[in-house]
């Protein structure tokens, strides 16, 4: 959107137009439905790679909406402030919370894509974790895993104990996962999961490193895979959880330019810079 | 692993005006990029301000770019950890926000004081061993031998568990960045 804004002033400055044909002229434009542009680039056995266009997932439906994800990371979303957004676990599992008490907001897309604090119970007995809920019931959070806090690659912690004490923060869990696939599909903006996302011959998802220049328009994320068996790289996609059944939210999704067949010992370095 | 470059200006992008056509040297040269439906080009362009870029750099990515550089097409490179900090910087997220002869200081808030949590973060060495193992089975097809031997693993090991302090990285880091000394940076410890 900054980007049409951008060359539609531009252009204004080149030949002026009404702000009717101004706004025929930002609504004609696909990209004008863009809240930013994202580009990727990536380093194969040390070369540089072209930079791609890619798409964010703009008109995906439920939680995996890049548009929703944006919404609720920045204006904080439906887990602002509600009475159950803290208390005591009545049970807890390697992948859920439950507060048999509680009603937790279910309208929607209820809390999905929020992060749950989970810490030890009264107590004083348990784990200090975090998990993103990927859905819920009005007692029920059921999260992607239990993270270790400390952890900067997306560890796993130990589940918390059945009877923790638990916070439910406003806003979204970043989108700082990075993932590959190897089907042949085209990136669509409808697209909420990557398709055959690949979990085998070193190319699971992981979380990458975050570098970002105070006052810049960018920021990027980087990973590195080395591969340990044959994989043909068509697409890739960043993901706002761990979830490795191919879940979480899924803003950017991005073809691999000619599709890079890499055998062992092959590396692939991507780096994803994002205009925001 | 947090690394703080100071800088006097960055880099930025902006729409590519219209009726400007890039050349090939220019795309290669990353003075432009593809917008993000493909439908023109972003121009790359220096804004003088002073600023900092903060990169955060997990342990596991650290050991995977060591891991890489010793891959056979990668010429069996073995690096210490901070050889591979300061090169993984220069390649990878730097590239297209920062120039070197910006930066006027680094400042380096290494993890290893965070062991009293018990985290994975700072110098692991379990943590590479689990990341190398499949390395060790996994094999080149041109030699048919393991992409990293026993020996590789210790030889790199010995490297990156080579004793380090945030001083010695700011250091590391003014000397490949070409920095000078006279505006080093201080070297936090966390």
């Amino acid at each position: 959107m900054r980007e049409a804004f951008l060359s539609a002033g531009a252009t204004a400055f080149a030949a002026p137009m009404t702000v009717d044909e101004a706004i025929a002229a930002y609504e004609a434009s696909p990209a004008a439905q863009e809240w930013h542009v994202s580009h990727f680039r990536s380093d194969l056995n040390g070369e540089r790679g072209p930079w791609r266009p890619n798409l964010t997932t703009t008109t995906a439906s439920g939680y995996t909406c890049a548009l929703d994800w944006l919404a609720k990371a920045m204006g904080a979303g439906p887990s602002t402030a509600f009475a159950s957004a803290q208390g005591a676990a009545t049970a807890t599992s390697g992948t859920s919370l439950t507060n048999s008490g509680a009603t937790f907001p279910t309208a929607g897309q209820g809390l999905a894509g929020s992060i749950v604090v989970a810490g030890p119970n009264s107590s004083g007995t348990g784990s200090k974790v975090y998990g993103v809920i990927v859905s819920n019931t009005s007692t029920v959070l059921t999260v992607d895993q239990w993270y270790d806090p400390t952890s900067t690659t997306g560890a796993a912690g130990t589940t918390p104990n059945g009877t923790a004490s638990y916070v439910i923060v406003p806003g979204q869990n970043p989108a700082a996962w990075m993932a590959v696939s190897n089907a042949a599909h085209t990136p669509a903006t409808s697209d909420t999961t990557l398709s055959s996302e690949l979990t085998s011959s070193g190319f699971s998802r992981a979380v990458g490193t975050y570098s970002h220049t105070a006052a810049a328009t960018t920021y990027a994320l980087v990973y590195t895979w080395t591969a340990t068996g044959t994989q043909t790289i068509v697409n890739e996609a960043q993901f706002g959880a761990c979830n490795t059944t191919g879940g979480g939210v899924m803003p950017f999704e991005s073809a691999e330019p000619s599709s890079p067949t890499l055998v062992s010992g092959d590396t692939l370095q991507n780096t994803v810079t994002i205009t925001i | 692993m947090r690394v703080i470059a100071h800088l006097k200006a960055h880099y930025d992008y902006a729409p590519l005006p219209d009726g400007v056509t890039p050349s090939g040297q220019d795309i290669a040269a990353g003075k432009v990029r593809a917008k993000r439906d493909g439908s023109g080009w972003m121009m790359r362009v220096r804004k003088e301000r002073t600023t900092h870029n903060f990169t955060a750099l997990p342990e596991g990515e650290i050991i995977r770019h060591i891991i890489a550089l010793a891959m056979p097409k990668r010429g069996r490179r073995r690096v210490t950890r901070k050889e591979a900090i300061s090169d993984y910087l220069a390649t990878q997220p730097y590239v297209d926000q920062v120039d070197h002869t910006d930066i006027t200081s680094f400042e380096v808030h290494d993890d290893h004081r965070l062991d009293w949590v018990g985290g994975p973060e700072g110098v692991n060495e379990k943590l590479f061993r689990e990341i190398a193992a499949p390395y060790l089975t996994a094999t080149y097809a041109a030699t048919g031998k393991p992409l990293l031997s026993a020996e590789d693993l210790e030889a790199m090991i010995k490297l990156y568990l080579e004793p380090v302090e945030e001083a010695a990285h700011v250091d590391h880091l003014h000397e490949r960045f070409n920095v000078p000394k006279a505006t080093a940076g201080k070297a936090v410890t966390t």
